[in-house]
């Protein structure tokens, strides 16, 4: 379609000069009256019309891609974040996601809005008045046909020269550009270290550095530019000065020669649109890049490829519709099959196509196995290795979490303890060995499903845009506020949430920064008491705690841990006095457990050395 | 308005300007020449003269031809070079504003403004590139064509005139006011879709933990949609000026073809011209294309330019004492009846503080965050004065000291401290210049950091900082420790400087603290109960007011 526009815009074009030459040769040398010239004033203003909707809907279709396209990666995006799950964020700096799907993804947008349409132009307009040309005049002709690629070889040939020393140069620039922020956040710094004043010097030498530096890049990189603009325009003189010649011999006639001269910057007009639009085209791709990166690790296809099929996917639907609402349909669903088609994600994108609400893959699993006497959850020789380390962070791991007991998870930073949390939340799978639920083993169990079995209350909870009541019920909307409050009596939360300015409905981003990290997490109690879940995760908090929160903390957690197989990740021994189970972790390893007298042992029916820890020893 | 200072430090170079202004339009009347001499040319041959004849016309065409190419190279350079200089300027006139205003927001969400203002000068440096120069280059086209149509014939020239002020005002003037609510409404749309996922991604272990991922995909995919829908709508504003614009230009030409073509009958204008007329009208709305962007960019400028001024604003005037006081040979300090109150916050962040902090004491500072305790330190290096009381070094105000002097007296470690994007070398000498590198291997060593720094290829020569190496919050922190032992001020002031350290390099950085303070004033800002073995006092602190100051009390905490 959007080829059509830009064929449809290149035989305006032709009319249009055509028309303008008829009128100019009449006027000039037929010395005809405007009465005389209706018909070709008629013809060219049809040519106008019709050029500039030609113009108008190529436009109009490149911008509805482009937006298409940036809703379908945003989703993609966000779906990625939600399958890859914490591991993602462990890999990638959080912040780069959003600024990719914010920034990166408008990016994208200079690629599809400008940079295709000028190549699409590019690779039918000059064909099509080249070989018109050629018929009417082929001397003329062959100088457009002869210029044309000589200007692709010669852009082509100084962009490979340039390029690679502009990009690497580039990166410098970047990195001095940043000096401005970092002095500027490092000021109060400066200001007590007395170096404050001398940074004015420094900003203007480094602003001047830049300005030198960059200047030389520009020079090279504009260098492509002027050959580009010389070579159309003296190409342009060269047919004009031609014709003009041919003209004096007698060998074409006037309103030829006119029509093929207003043809002549015609032709070489998408050149000159491509060698504006390449940058942004290129940054673009950059951008596609790192947006490609993100959505799947293997790069099997180029981006700008993986941009052409997300844009062939893409089309049909403009075709039907220009102004499609923004609701998700097969197309589109089309288009992410496009872009991802290559990815790991590829049985997933199956399952999307299938269903029109591109909703996540639908679970048929049901809950197979039966949570009424709680959950007993056992670790065989579990090993795990993070992606991209050296050494597994859990050894063939072997214990058992019972049912209505506290587990104590010790051991020092990096000895694996966060690592069991996340394999019992299954936002990953060991790499050898099982984890075993009530007989039935996880890994047959969805992690959706799974994960309604579990509370987790993290060492620093996350609260979301909204109320303080709406995120009390989050997990379990519809939830009526006296179930609520009783929840958060049980947690202890209830007071100081009635102490803020609105109760119960402030708003999170105004009551955050009050919580204290005791608040908090005992605000995540009041939420995991509403989960009502047979599993609960603790993470103990690793600053310390004053002591009065420390006890309504500890109180909160007892109350929530009744009943339920409770793991607690000990830092400074929070919970000790309450445990019935302590495991000690050393790199990966079961170190040591102890427990009441006549607990069954997993681990070869026997403990490592004393217990360690009683409940008679609590300080 | 407030745009006007940002254009005013074009003036400072204005032969630059001049010469890319000069430059632009040439590029623009070049290409007006080379096609109106080409038609002339053609037009001139058709009477069949003698070759002679048209040896002008082919050098012309000849020139223009080259001239074109080039002189927009030299354009394109001189206007960037200028754009530069530009931003130099700018960067050194804000800095000189933001010097005492920066330390005040510090406490705040200051990354966000920084970005922002940052982000700001960037808009504004392409003030000359992407608004002075079409606007003006515009203007100038404009004029001088049409004085060459008015000696061929006025009526050309006037029609002229109101095609270029439609397709380069009057279209872009209504996309603007079309797009106007569009565009604000993109705003919003665009930072909710912004907050939305930094909100996920920073919440994502709960989110899954939750089982709520499916609820929050589909509001994703809302938010999502409603960010396109905008962006469709001013697409399609954009897409129909540029219809408009192109159908304005060729009604431009088509008038002036119906207004000259019956003077040709009456012999008052040269047929011979008439394709040099036709052909120069076309081309010379070259020079109104860029004016829709213009306008578009003007408006964000003058955004910018607003945003930053509403900053400059919030400035705190610190009167630097013309005859300071030295300072006393051991330094006590003293907060008499202080209340301050951050620009432009409703509610004071400390309010009737009084206590005492004479040389040598070791003293505590607790509360939860946001109680005022940071408050306590930022009035102690007098990064603002407190509205109401006094902060007293010596029984002096600090205000009698010059404030070097007063910063010189303290060695501050902050909870959240820059390291700069230079070497690890660089930032420690910061704090002290002379200092060799076995005086900062012994600061590592006392902040527990020497085995880490040992450990990188380049060692103290590595570039930390956002650039350079990735330090953890509790490697910043040491660093900073290490920065505040090479200071060696009488007095150290460690903000919950070992908030995120591991328990054991904790212990032995506070030992290296109390070793140190021992003939020194220490002030710490803490909430753990732990770090309060070495000092004789405390305060606490609760909603900015003090609560309590007793040394029992004190010691019960522990």
């Amino acid at each position: 379609m959007l080829g059509i526009a830009t064929f449809v815009g290149a035989a305006a074009a032709i009319l249009q000069m055509r028309s303008l030459s008829r009128i100019i040769d009449g006027a000039f040398l037929g010395h005809l009256d405007l009465t005389q010239l209706r018909t070709p004033f008629i013809w060219l203003s049809g040519a106008v019309c019709l050029r500039a909707s030609a113009l108008w809907l190529s436009e109009l279709q490149s911008q509805e891609i482009a937006a298409r396209v940036k809703e379908t990666i945003r989703n993609l995006l966000f779906r990625r974040l939600l399958d890859r799950g914490p591991l993602f964020t462990l890999r990638e700096k959080t912040g780069e996601l959003a600024a990719c799907s914010v920034e990166g993804v408008e990016k994208i947008d200079a690629w599809y809005a400008k940079f295709l349409p000028h190549t699409i132009a590019l690779a039918i307009v000059p064909i099509v008045l080249a070989t018109y040309v050629l018929w009417i005049d082929w001397p003329s002709g062959l100088v457009l046909t002869l210029t044309g690629p000589l200007i692709l070889v010669f852009m082509a040939l100084l962009g490979m020269m340039a390029q690679h020393k502009t990009q690497r140069q580039w990166a410098t620039l970047s990195r001095m550009s940043g000096h401005f922020l970092d002095v500027l956040q490092g000021l109060q710094t400066l200001h007590l270290f007395g170096r404050s004043s001398v940074q004015s010097a420094q900003i203007s030498r480094v602003s001047e550095q830049f300005r030198r530096a960059t200047l030389q890049v520009l020079s090279i990189a504009f260098l492509s530019g002027m050959v580009l603009e010389l070579a159309a325009s003296i190409s342009t003189a060269i047919v004009a000065v031609e014709i003009g010649l041919r003209l004096i011999e007698g060998l074409l006639d006037f309103r030829t020669g006119l029509f093929v001269l207003l043809l002549t910057p015609e032709f070489y007009l998408p050149f000159r649109q491509l060698g504006a639009s390449h940058h942004a085209g290129m940054e673009g791709v950059a951008a596609g890049e790192r947006i490609f990166e993100l959505l799947d690790h293997e790069r099997t296809v180029g981006t700008s490829s993986r941009l052409r099929e997300a844009f062939v996917a893409a089309k049909p639907e403009v075709l039907l519709n220009l102004s499609v609402r923004a609701r998700q349909s097969v197309a589109t669903a089309a288009c992410s099959s496009g872009i991802v088609l290559k990815s790991t994600a590829r049985k997933q994108c199956k399952n999307r196509k299938n269903s029109d609400e591109e909703e996540l893959v639908p679970t048929d699993w049901s809950i197979a196995f039966n949570v009424n006497n709680g959950l007993h959850v056992r670790f065989q020789n579990v090993t795990y290795q993070y992606p991209g380390t050296d050494s597994p962070a859990l050894r063939a791991l072997t214990f058992d979490l019972y049912p209505g007991r506290i587990h104590l998870l010790t051991g020092q930073s990096g000895a694996g303890k966060s690592t069991v949390i996340k394999l019992l939340l299954q936002f990953m799978q060991p790499a050898t060995g099982r984890m075993v639920v009530n007989g039935e083993s996880l890994s047959e169990i969805s992690p959706e499903v799974w994960r309604t079995q579990v509370a987790y209350v993290s060492q620093f909870p996350h609260f979301f845009e909204g109320t303080v009541l709406d995120n009390l019920r989050i997990a379990s909307p519809g939830v009526a506020l006296e179930q609520v409050r009783a929840a958060t009596r049980l947690a202890e939360a209830d007071d100081f949430i009635m102490g803020l300015p609105h109760g119960y409905s402030t708003p999170i981003s105004e009551a955050a920064g009050r919580f204290s990290g005791g608040e908090r997490q005992r605000l995540a109690i009041a939420r995991a008491f509403l989960k009502d879940s047979p599993l609960l995760l603790f993470d103990e908090p690793v600053s310390h705690l004053d002591a009065v929160t420390a006890i309504k903390l500890q109180r909160a957690f007892l109350r929530l841990a009744r009943k339920r197989t409770t793991l607690v990740i000990a830092h400074h021994g929070f919970a000790l006095s309450d445990a019935d189970v302590v495991l000690e972790l050393l790199h990966g390893q079961l170190a040591g457990a102890t427990g009441p007298p006549g607990f069954p042992w997993p681990f070869g029916g026997q403990t490592r050395g004393e217990p360690t820890y009683s409940r008679a020893s609590s300080t | 308005m407030t745009i006007r200072w940002a254009l005013l430090q074009l003036r400072a170079h204005k032969l630059l300007l001049t010469t890319a202004i000069v430059l632009g339009t040439f590029t623009v009347l070049a290409s007006i020449g080379l096609i109106s001499t080409s038609g002339y040319l053609i037009a001139r041959a058709a009477q069949m003269p003698p070759i002679l004849d048209l040896t002008l016309a082919i050098v012309a065409v000849r020139f223009f031809g080259i001239a074109r190419g080039a002189v927009r190279y030299g354009e394109r350079m001189v206007s960037h070079d200028l754009t530069f200089r530009v931003l130099l300027r700018l960067r050194c006139w804000l800095y000189g504003k933001l010097e005492s205003i920066i330390p005040n927001h510090c406490t705040h969400h200051s990354g966000d403004l920084l970005s922002r203002l940052i982000s700001d000068v960037e808009t504004l440096q392409n003030l000359y590139l992407r608004v002075a120069s079409p606007l003006i280059v515009a203007g100038l086209v404009t004029c001088i064509t049409a004085v060459g149509l008015w000696f061929l014939d006025p009526a050309l020239a006037i029609i002229l005139l109101c095609g270029m002020i439609m397709c380069g005002v009057v279209v872009p003037q209504m996309a603007l006011r079309l797009a106007k609510g569009v565009g604000r409404r993109q705003v919003i749309a665009r930072t909710r879709f912004q907050q939305y996922l930094v909100d996920s991604v920073a919440g994502l272990e709960d989110m899954l933990a939750l089982g709520i991922e499916r609820g929050r995909d589909r509001e994703h995919r809302r938010v999502a949609s409603q960010l396109t829908q905008l962006q469709s709508r001013q697409a399609r504003i954009s897409a129909l000026c540029s219809l408009l614009g192109s159908v304005a230009s060729w009604t431009t030409v088509i008038s002036s073809l119906v207004v000259a073509i019956p003077k040709i009958q009456t012999g008052e204008i040269s047929g011979l011209l008439l394709a040099a007329a036709a052909f120069g009208v076309l081309a010379s709305f070259e020079a109104v294309q860029p004016l829709p962007a213009a306008f578009q960019y003007l408006e964000q400028s003058s955004q910018a330019s607003r945003r930053i001024y509403e900053v400059i604003a919030r400035r705190v005037c610190l009167v630097e004492q013309t005859d300071p006081l030295s300072l006393p040979e051991w330094p006590s300090f003293e907060f008499r009846n202080v209340t301050f109150c951050f620009p432009g916050s409703l509610r004071p962040a400390v309010t009737d503080i009084s206590f005492e902090l004479p040389f040598g004491k070791k003293m505590a500072i607790l509360g939860p965050s946001g109680a005022g305790k940071s408050t306590i330190v930022h009035l102690l290096c007098r990064f603002a004065d407190p509205q109401i009381g006094v902060v007293l070094l010596g029984d002096r105000p600090l205000s009698a000291y010059s404030i070097q002097a007063v910063r010189s007296q303290l060695a501050v470690v902050l909870q959240r401290p820059h390291i700069f994007n230079t070497s690890i070398r660089e930032n420690l000498l910061l704090a002290r210049p002379d200092a060799a590198d076995s005086e900062l291997m012994d600061a590592l060593d006392k902040a527990g950091l020497t085995s880490f720094v040992k450990d990188l290829p380049q060692g103290l020569g590595t570039i930390a900082g956002s650039e350079g190496l990735r330090l953890s919050g509790g490697q910043r922190q040491r660093l900073a420790l290490a920065q505040a032992w090479l200071k060696d001020a009488p007095v150290l002031i460690l903000d919950e400087a070992t908030a995120n350290v591991d328990f054991e390099t904790e212990r032995r950085i506070l030992d290296s603290v109390y070793e140190f303070s021992a003939d020194r004033t220490l002030v710490v800002i803490t909430h753990r109960p732990e770090l309060l073995s070495g000092t004789d006092a405390a305060i606490r602190l609760r909603d900015g007011q003090m609560e309590e100051l007793t040394g029992a009390e004190a010691i019960g905490e522990r």
